[in-house]
Parts: structure tokens; C-alpha cells; sequence
């Protein structure tokens, strides 16, 4: 429990890599991670099959497309994501603050108790048991559980970077916020509408949920470990600290506010819905901070965003990001909001920003930590390559189509034309939909394979050498 | 080890982005937040505003008194050497594998 100043100037006093980061449990994350992806695609190609009218499980209740729309949604956010994100905090947080995490029992015991609780999850929605909260159907009695999780995890990453000395890098300033807004979030979007408010109060409770799970769980986990790994694999330090910490206190104070943009034209008081534009307006200037940064970043080195594959999934994230942030400006007009709101426009936004963004950056690092961690290079660089390309270009389609297509039935809509008209023209995006969603789909499952026979090969040939740490290993 | 132009910029970029981005929020949310003062005067139904405003109200008191420590901790002192030190220890880190 003793301080360490941010730089340990003797050899001695310097901790080794392998006492800090538990490799394994990295590893276990990531496979948890794929495996929930992989369940999650399934119960989304399964959604848009319905869609399109060719539902090929018909007459089952446990599987009706209701339920799965609902584990497709909840399997990547709490499968997905925050495994892949716990993963990737599991080798940050121990090199940044050079100290392993609280307990290594207690990081195995939440590995063990988060799996369940994404299981439980997913067995109880199927079961019919899902709470009436968007993004919060975890029934309600895993709630307690999945709460206690969160603090445990609170407490075992909270912990080294509470004892780090000095000023803090911004990644441990975005973790450390994040650390305590996921647990506050996930209490107020659970507890509060069911047993607390109910109405348009719990309507407006709701919309700061939806949002600020996105805003305060995922994307301060995810600009968390791009402070991190961009500088790393550039070689340089960011361009501006100082700028980077604009970002984040800018997050902190004016993302909570925003939810009720969710909610724009209902029932809610319009200085609440106006107060929401206007803080998501201020955000967007926080948004150009932070990409100017990173852009300042790359500066003289642009090249490399192309060639090293780890900074291509990073930088191509942040090409997603700042177009979500561009559609969020139009999409917090109430002009554009009447055109757009109830439509696909929304879906292709919804996609973009989980798939293109996080799940992206999240590759990104898979990428990169992988080979390092099996100490081979990959078994198919090549195969690294098909990942990239068929899940940017998948996702560029699957959103482009359906951001168009809302577009189409909001103008459907405003033409007063009949319900099943805009039913109509929205099948052709939807049939497309399937087909980009078949290539990201594709896509994972070749990574897996790639995953797996690198696992095969490093116990093949042993330690090859000690893998890059620039990240070109997966670069064919 | 800083260099002079990169914390000189550092230093204006800052306040430039902290001007913009914070002197229309606080106009807004402060008119905003008269509104909500007016509505839960005139009328009760208006009142149920106050969840979501409270729990904003909450949690940025608490980000405003983090901020303010972790200024009177010296964090904004000098911006850029916890990414300078970052850098180090990760060299550090690599290598020894
Ligand atoms: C195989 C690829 C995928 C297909 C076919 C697919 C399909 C769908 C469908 C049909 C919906 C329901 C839309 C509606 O109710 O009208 C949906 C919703 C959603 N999907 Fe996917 N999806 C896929 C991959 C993903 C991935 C990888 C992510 C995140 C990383 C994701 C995140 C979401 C989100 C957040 C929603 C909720 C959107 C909203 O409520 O506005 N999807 N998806």
C-alpha cells in the first residue's frame, strides 16, 4: 500500500511486466468476449431475418424475435464490450500505474461471476423475465448481483490507480470516472423507474440510462485505452495532455445531462429536452478536442495509420466516431428529429457507434495484445487483414443502408402515406442489411479461427522471439 | 522535458476549448435550470422534472469538488509530464521481455 512516485528511477525498485499483468485472465476475457459477439450477431441476424419476413424460427416462444432482439442487444453490451473492455483494463491498469490489481483471486472471481451474470441474463430474457427497461432488461432480480459485480470490479481496479502518486495520466483519470459512473448509472436506470418514479419520470430517468451507459461506461472505457495504445504504437506522447484532460472533465460534466436527447418531442418538458440539446451541443465542442488530438497526435506519421493494422482499426474508430458526432449534431436539431426519430436512422447510428467505434478500437487492441501475449506472431496475418476489411466495410454498408433507409421512412411518414407503405420500401435495406451483417458476421468467426490456431502455434514452436511491441506483427 | 512550444500550446489550447465549451453551457444550463425553478412553482405536475435534474445536480457537485482537489493537488500544473513519465515507463516495461 505504499505511494510510488509516476517514474521509478531504479532498476531494482522497477516492477517486471509478468508481476503485473495477468496475462491469462486477459486472454479468458477476450475469448468470453468473441464467444458473447458470436451469440449476440446470431440473435441480430435472426432479428433482421424477421424483419424481412423469413423468420426461420417461427411458433417458438422461448425463441421469438422479441427476446432475441433484446439478447442481441444486451449480449454485445455486457458480453461483449465490457469483457472486452475488462480484458484490455487488465494489462492497462497494471502498466500505467506499475501495480497489479487489487487481488488476482478476487480478478478470477469476477471473471467467473460476470460470465454468469451475462448467462443469466440471457436465459432470463429468453424465459420471458426481461425487466421493462431499455438497456436495462436484465431481470430484476440479477440486478443486486450484477451491481455487486460492478463494485467488486470498482475495488480491484480502483485500487492501484487510487494509489498511484503525482498527476495522472488521462487513461487513469477515464477509467477511474468510469469505475464509479458504470456503478451509479446501472443503480439509477435499474432501481430508479422500477421501484422509485414511474410515468414520464421514469420515461426521463430511462433516457439518462440509455445514454449515459453509452457515455459513461463505454466511452470513457474506450477513450481510456486509446490514450493509452495510440501513443504507445506512435511512439510519441499526445499531442497535448492538457487537451486530453479538457476532454475528459468536459465528459464528466456535460455528458449526464444529455439523455433526455433520446426523448425529444414526448411527454418530457421542453426545458428539459432543450436543456439536453444544449448540453450535447456543448459536448460536441469537447468531441472536436478530443479528435483534434489525436489527429495532432498522428501528425508526420499518417503512414502508419495505414500500414500498422493495430493504429488502422484505432484511427478508422475515430473516423466512425466523428461521423456518429456529426449525425448527433443534426440528429439533436428538433427540425431533424421529426423527420428521423422512430426510424432505421437511428438503428444505422446505434450500429456505427458500437460496432464502427468501440468494438473497432476494441479489435484494435486485440490485435495488437494477442501475438504479445502468445509471444508468436499471428498464425495468418493475412486473415488479420479479411477481419479488418470485412467488418469496416460491413459495418459501412449495414449503416449506410439503414441510415438511408430512415431516411426514406421518415419521409414516408411525413407524407402521411400508409403504414404498410413504409413497410414496404424498407424491406430492399433491410435484405441488405443481412447481407452486410453475413460479412462482420464472417468476419469474427475468421478471427476467432485465426485466435485459436495462434493459441496452436505458440505451443507448437514455444516463445518465437519477443513479438513487437509496435504492433506489425499482424501486418501481412 | 517539455518542450516550450508544445506547452505553450497546451496552455492556450486549454483555455481556448475550457471558454468555448464552458461559457454556453453555463448560460444554458443557468436559464434552464430558472425554468425548472419557475415550473415546480406554478405547477405540481411540472415537479416530477426533479429526478433527473437532482441526480445531475449530484453528480456534478461531486465532479465539481473532484476537480477542485485535484487542482489544489497540482495536477494542472505542469499538463504534459504524466504523459512524458507514461511513455518512460512503458519503455521501461518493454525492455525487460
Ligand atoms: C450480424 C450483424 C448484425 C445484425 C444482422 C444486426 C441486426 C440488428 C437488428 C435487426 C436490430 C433491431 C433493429 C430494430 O429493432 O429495428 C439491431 C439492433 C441493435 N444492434 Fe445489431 N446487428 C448486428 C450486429 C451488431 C453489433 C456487432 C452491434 C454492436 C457492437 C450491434 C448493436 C446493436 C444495437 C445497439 C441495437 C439497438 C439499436 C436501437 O435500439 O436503436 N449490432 N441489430
Amino acid at each position: 500500500m505504499t505511494a510510488a512516485p509516476a517514474v521509478l528511477n531504479t532498476d531494482q525498485d522497477f516492477p517486471h511486466h509478468q508481476e503485473l499483468v495477468e496475462e491469462r485472465l486477459v486472454l479468458w476475457y477476450f475469448i468470453a468476449a468473441l464467444t458473447f459477439m458470436v451469440v449476440s450477431m446470431l440473435a441480430g441476424i435472426l432479428m433482421g431475418l424477421q424483419l424481412i419476413r423469413h423468420n426461420p424460427l417461427p411458433a417458438v416462444e422461448l425463441l421469438s424475435p422479441g427476446r432475441w432482439r433484446m439478447v442481441h442487444t444486451n449480449a454485445i453490451a455486457y458480453g461483449f464490450l465490457a469483457n472486452a473492455f475488462l480484458g484490455i483494463m487488465h494489462w492497462v491498469v497494471p502498466r500505467l500505474t506499475l501495480r497489479p490489481c487489487f487481488s488476482r483471486s478476487l480478478s478470477y472471481a469476477i471473471f467467473a461471476a460476470w460470465q454468469l451474470v451475462v448467462l443469466a441474463t440471457a436465459v432470463g430474457i429468453l424465459l420471458g423475465q426481461a425487466q421493462g427497461v431499455e438497456w436495462g432488461e436484465t431481470p430484476v432480480w440479477i440486478d443486486p448481483v450484477a451491481l455487486f459485480g460492478l463494485l467488486l470490479v470498482a475495488i480491484n481496479f480502483g485500487t492501484p490507480i487510487l494509489q498511484t502518486r503525482g498527476p495522472m495520466y488521462v487513461t487513469l483519470w477515464y477509467y477511474l470516472a468510469a469505475l464509479v459512473w458504470t456503478f451509479l448509472t446501472y443503480a439509477m436506470g435499474n432501481f430508479v423507474p422500477e421501484y422509485f418514479v414511474c410515468g414520464s419520470s421514469a420515461g426521463a430517468v430511462g433516457g439518462l440510462f440509455i445514454h449515459d451507459l453509452v457515455g459513461l461506461f463505454v466511452t470513457p472505457l474506450g477513450w481510456g485505452m486509446m490514450y493509452y495504445f495510440v501513443p504507445i504504437l506512435l511512439k510519441r506522447p499526445m499531442w497535448s495532455h492538457g487537451l486530453s484532460l479538457v476532454g475528459f472533465w468536459g465528459l464528466a460534466f456535460f455528458y449526464p445531462l444529455q439523455g433526455i436527447h433520446h426523448f425529444l418531442y414526448t411527454p418530457i418538458p421542453m426545458f428539459l429536452q432543450y436543456g439536453a440539446v444544449l448540453s450535447t451541443i456543448a459536448l460536441e465542442m469537447v468531441v472536436v478536442t478530443v479528435i483534434i488530438n489525436f489527429l495532432g497526435t498522428l501528425h508526420g506519421t499518417g503512414g502508419l495509420a495505414l500500414t500498422n493494422l493495430p493504429l488502422r482499426y484505432f484511427y478508422t474508430g475515430i473516423l466512425f466516431y466523428f461521423l456518429t458526432c456529426l449525425q448527433c449534431a443534426l440528429q439533436v436539431t428538433m427540425t431533424f428529429q421529426a423527420l428521423i426519430h422512430f426510424t432505421d436512422w437511428v438503428v444505422g447510428h446505434a450500429h456505427m457507434v458500437m460496432f464502427g467505434v468501440f468494438s473497432m478500437w476494441q479489435f484494435g487492441a486485440m490485435t495488437y495484445l494477442i501475438p504479445r501475449i502468445f509471444k508468436t506472431d499471428w498464425y495468418s496475418p493475412q486473415w488479420c487483414e479479411w477481419h479488418y476489411w470485412a467488418s469496416a466495410g460491413g459495418l459501412s454498408v449495414m449503416a449506410g443502408d439503414l441510415i438511408l433507409a430512415g431516411l426514406f421512412q421518415g419521409w414516408s411518414w411525413a407524407a402521411l402515406q400508409p403504414w404498410d407503405a413504409s413497410i414496404r420500401l424498407s424491406i430492399p435495406f433491410w435484405s441488405v442489411r443481412i447481407v452486410a451483417g453475413l460479412a462482420m458476421f464472417g468476419a469474427q468467426i475468421l478471427f476467432i479461427v485465426n485466435f485459436y490456431l495462434t493459441w496452436r502455434k505458440s505451443l507448437r514452436v514455444g516463445p518465437e522471439r519477443a513479438v513487437s511491441p509496435s504492433g506489425n506483427s499482424a501486418t501481412a | 522535458m517539455t518542450d516550450e512550444p508544445a506547452a505553450y500550446r497546451t496552455h492556450w489550447l486549454t483555455w481556448l476549448f475550457a471558454t468555448l465549451v464552458l461559457v454556453p453551457t453555463i448560460l444554458g444550463f443557468a436559464n434552464k435550470f430558472l425554468d425548472l425553478v419557475l415550473v415546480v412553482q406554478g405547477d405540481e405536475d411540472g415537479a416530477f422534472a426533479v429526478t433527473p435534474i437532482v441526480n445531475y445536480l449530484l453528480a456534478t457537485a461531486g465532479f465539481l469538488c473532484l476537480f477542485v482537489w485535484t487542482a489544489t493537488q497540482g495536477a494542472f500544473q505542469n499538463l504534459d509530464e504524466p504523459s512524458h513519465s507514461m511513455m518512460e515507463n512503458e519503455h521501461r516495461l518493454d525492455q525487460q521481455t
